[in-house]
């Protein structure tokens, strides 16, 4: 095994925890590496809007075993510097205040170990450093609002007709909050509204770290190895973690020794890559005495509802979410009869190969029509607040391993009673908001788990109900850090990204201001 | 039977060209498709003659060809010939699929189903629409026309850059706030 000179971080992963963790380490003077398992895109040469190619490039091919309501392979988030936030939409949103103290107030999943207003300074940091663009007023009275640096961007024609339906509902929308440029900012581009984002921003106006974090970061010393597949964190006799095994991009085996080593790939790679360091001293795997490493796995709760338009609305151009948005149903109201609720934004209608599916498989005649209907149509995204169960989990499946031997991840998941009462009133509402907007055709599915995974390595103030406190170091081996979505302890109906860059900025100036004490 | 590409293409002009006679005599009915020359690719094809029009008679069906382009007008035979060659299953699950359909034709109409009237490969189809290979073929079918330039056109009203889908590249829609124009 090849060995690499000491350094004093070694993080894996390079998306949304990564590429902020290692700037913040940067800045502070710590010499870092960061192991991404897939390569660095060239987004004017490898994005290609095209539907059969780009989501297979995107794609991890590594095995995860699904168990569930969902069985099979899942779709891996996707990999290369930057991670998910190659092929996010980059909508965005601050987390309201009573996420942070869910247990306490609603009895649901576990309160955060510090509260909304320890993250403000943080979220205020994660919104200059994206490029964030949306409103500082008009959000829905009572709901927190961000401080973006850039102007929200006009609402796109489809969205102008879908908002006049809620306003007559009298439910509050408004321009919601993207990490897409409304204007040239930081030597980034305006947004051309091509409607690609999802298969990569070829001229970098939607935020990903790769180019809003890891350029400056390099110039402060950073050294980021694409292609380095991380299977093991090594420990040393004090049980202290000593360094990450890796593959590099030739297959050869590497050892990354670090003073200090941060778990910050995908929510489902992560609780993996501790179960699968398991030692002797650590037999169920590291920073595990609570058992909970995997468990309390969360979705976003996903829906979509579509309406046709009399006329054309183009509903393809412009980015794919949160153009218009509306939390007006996010909190809980018993007089709704269940747990949780919702945020609406209003979503792209996708690409035409997608659209043809939507009414099932349909062929013939029958498609020619629906299809004639692509340009009339709208679509609206329901994001639900999941229970939180720690019968929800990531596991181990040691019956399919990848090329090197190493056990895949296993999801086991299901959707409560909860979530299909949730899901169903949601995409009414929004069904209801078609209709009123004058929308003849309307129609949705769900609940669907999105694209977000939540938890599977909590914080917590308790070593009992938690794997990591609030600055994401593991209870149990005091140099071993966690920062990503798995950290969140609850539910929440807002993407989580830009909350992953604000932990990844605390936490990195936590591990910079007592850095002595690793 | 495997052959090369430049082989099939030309035993496929040839023998497309008698039996496009034969069909347009008796209905008119063309399988354009099946010429297309492949773009980019130099795989050999997997297919037979007879199952190269079989295919390209239901691509046909699953998006006919009305007063916009439809799927015989984009190479949907070359690229289900690429999805077989990469995905080795697929072959015999294509090969058997079609075999059954001929067979179908052959006991109900006395000919092969590539030779028969739009209506009548219509109902055949139908007898098997909930099957496992016409949700392949289907599926194929789609990606083929939907990502073809000639798809996201009829589709959107919009050309296709080499790079982006709806539009040439880094143009965009700048007037994404206003009621379309074209």
């Amino acid at each position: 095994m090849a060995q690499n000179e000491k350094v004093d971080v070694c993080i894996v992963g390079s998306g949304a925890a990564g590429g902020s963790l290692s700037l913040a380490l940067a800045e502070a003077g710590l010499k870092v590496v960061v192991l991404e398992v897939g390569p660095w895109w060239n987004p004017l040469t490898d994005y290609i809007h095209n539907p059969l190619e780009m989501p297979g490039r995107f794609r991890w091919n590594m095995p995860v075993t699904q168990v569930g309501d969902r069985v099979g392979r899942a779709p891996h988030s996707s990999w290369g510097v930057g991670g998910g936030m190659n092929h996010w939409t980059a909508a965005v949103g601050r987390f309201e205040e009573e996420d942070f103290k869910q247990e306490t107030l609603e009895g649901m999943g576990a309160d955060w170990p510090f509260a909304y207003a320890d993250l403000v300074p943080y979220y205020e940091k994660a919104e200059a450093q994206l490029g964030v663009s949306g409103s500082t007023s008009g959000a829905t009275p009572g709901y927190v609002q961000g401080n973006p640096p850039n102007p929200p961007h006009e609402l796109f024609y489809a969205n102008q007709l879908l908002k006049r339906g809620f306003d007559k509902l009298g439910i509050p929308s408004y321009s919601g909050s993207v990490a897409i440029n409304s204007r040239i900012y930081k030597g980034r581009p305006a947004c051309n509204y091509c409607g690609g984002c999802m298969m990569g921003c070829p001229i970098g106006a939607k935020a990903n770290t790769a180019i809003t974090h890891f350029p400056q970061a390099i110039k402060l010393g950073v050294e980021v190895r694409p292609r380095s597949y991380a299977t093991q964190i090594r420990m040393d006799s004090r049980g202290r973690a000593r360094s990450v095994v890796y593959f590099d991009a030739q297959g050869v085996e590497q050892e990354q020794e670090a003073t200090l080593v941060v778990a910050a790939g995908w929510t489902i790679e992560s609780p993996r890559l501790l179960l699968n360091s398991a030692t002797s001293q650590f037999p169920d795997g590291l920073a595990n005495s609570s058992g909970l490493v995997g468990r309390g796995l969360t979705c976003i709760l996903g829906g979509r509802i579509r309406g046709t338009y009399d006329e054309k609305v183009d509903g393809f151009r412009g980015f794919n979410l949160n153009n218009l948005e509306s939390r007006h149903f996010y909190k809980t109201d018993s007089k709704r009869g269940y747990w949780g609720g919702w945020t609406f934004e209003a979503s792209s209608t996708g690409h035409p190969l997608s659209y043809a599916n939507q009414k099932g498989p349909l062929w013939g005649h029958d498609l020619v029509r629906h299809m004639a209907t692509f340009r009339n149509n709208g679509a609206l995204s329901v994001w639900g607040r999941a229970t939180v169960s720690l019968d929800n989990r990531v596991t181990i499946d040691d019956s399919v391993k990848d090329e090197y031997g190493i056990p895949a991840a296993k999801i086991t998941y299901r959707f409560s009673d909860n979530d299909h009462k949730l899901s169903q009133e949601a995409r009414k509402r929004g069904e209801e908001a078609f209709e009123a907007a004058g929308a003849k055709d309307v129609w949705s599915d769900g609940p669907t788990r999105g694209s977000y995974w939540l938890g599977g390595l909590r914080m917590g103030s308790d070593p009992t109900e938690s794997v990591t406190n609030g600055h994401g170091q593991t209870h149990d081996i005091p140099n071993l850090f966690v920062v990503g979505p798995m950290l969140i302890p609850g539910a929440v109906a807002i993407q989580p990204t830009l909350t992953i860059v604000a932990l990844g900025n605390r936490i990195g100036e936590y591990i910079a201001n007592n850095r002595q004490e690793f | 039977m495997s052959v090369k590409r430049r082989e099939f293409l030309k035993g496929t002009v040839l023998v497309a060209g008698a039996t496009y006679a034969f069909i347009r005599e008796v209905k008119g009915h063309t399988f354009g498709s099946v010429l297309i020359e492949p773009q980019g690719s130099a795989d050999p094809i997997l297919f037979d003659t007879g199952e190269v029009l079989s295919i390209a008679a239901v691509a046909a069906q699953i998006i006919p060809t009305t007063a916009h382009p439809g799927a015989a007008e984009v190479g949907v035979v070359v690229h289900i010939n690429s999805r077989a060659t990469e995905d080795a299953a697929l072959l015999p699950q294509y090969q058997e699929g079609l075999a059954s359909l001929d067979k179908n034709a052959k006991e109900q109409f006395g000919i092969a189903f590539y030779g028969l009237d739009f209506n009548k490969q219509q109902s055949l189809l139908k007898e098997i629409e909930d099957s496992t290979f016409f949700a392949v073929i289907r599926r194929h079918t789609l990606e083929a026309f939907y990502v073809s330039p000639v798809g996201i056109f009829v589709a959107s009203g919009h050309r296709a850059g080499t790079t982006h889908a709806f539009c040439s590249a880094n143009e965009g829609f700048p007037d994404v706030d206003k009621k379309p124009t074209i």
